[in-house]
């Protein structure tokens, strides 16, 4: 029997593979393209759930972007660069889905 | 004091370009679509307890995460490139091969000691079929 694979990480799979193309890389293993997923699937996860703690603790229930950065501060992650980043890199966008006859 | 006055122009410096990109960045993250799917961010967010009304919040997290992929694998590229360089100019010197036509296929042996220089120790077991 086929393994049930989350849609929503095959998707960050998609943009890994998206992001390595745009970097030059031609081709990537299996385990490199499954470890990378799994690190950006608990960095989501992480950020995620250090912000709703930090927007809890100053008692509100809508995040607010001062808790995001306390996030970022908290995991180590200098986020002085990502203008610099977003300015440099041409992004690129995943095709829209083609629903599957 | 001309270093007195210096160090305060530096300290106010630092504080425009610490406090300023937050709310300017915000507003440029408007019309910008990184490329994880603002509904993914949005998915993994929810599952650890985080919904944001407002969008670009998940983009300015999208476009972190993907900050950080890309810099891992920019480092991990570099690695493919060294070894391959020291490869074929050990093996085939002589036969001064074009490198253009070189392709990079990244491996755990390029990932490790990109991940390592991140502080991240990476340890994948064998899989035997």
């Amino acid at each position: 029997m086929e393994q049930q694979v989350n849609p929503y990480r095959k998707m960050l799979t998609a943009a890994i593979s998206a992001i390595l193309l745009e970097l030059g890389v031609d081709s990537a293993d299996r385990d490199v393209l499954g470890s990378l997923t799994e690190m950006l699937q608990c960095f989501l996860s992480e950020i995620g759930s250090m912000s709703h703690n930090y927007c809890e603790l100053s008692g509100r229930s809508e995040p607010v972007i001062a808790d995001i950065i306390l996030g970022f501060v908290e995991m180590g992650i200098d986020f002085s660069g990502l203008q610099q980043f977003v300015k440099n890199g041409k992004s690129v966008v995943l095709p829209s889905l083609q629903p599957q006859q | 004091m001309d270093h007195l006055e210096n160090s305060n122009e530096e300290s106010e410096n630092q504080a425009q370009t610490l406090g300023q990109p937050l709310s300017d960045f915000l507003l440029q993250l408007e019309d910008y679509t990184p490329t994880i799917p603002d509904a993914v961010t949005a998915y993994f967010l929810q599952t650890s307890g985080f919904e944001p009304k407002d969008p670009r919040l998940l983009r300015l997290i999208s476009i972190a995460a993907q900050k950080f992929i890309s810099d891992i694998a920019n480092d991990a590229l570099q690695h493919c490139k060294m070894r391959s360089s020291n490869a074929s100019s050990s093996h085939s010197s002589s036969k001064g091969k074009g490198t253009k036509d070189r392709r990079y296929c990244l491996t755990m042996e390029d990932l490790t000691p990109a991940l390592a220089e991140f502080g991240i120790t990476i340890k994948k077991p064998h899989y035997y079929v």
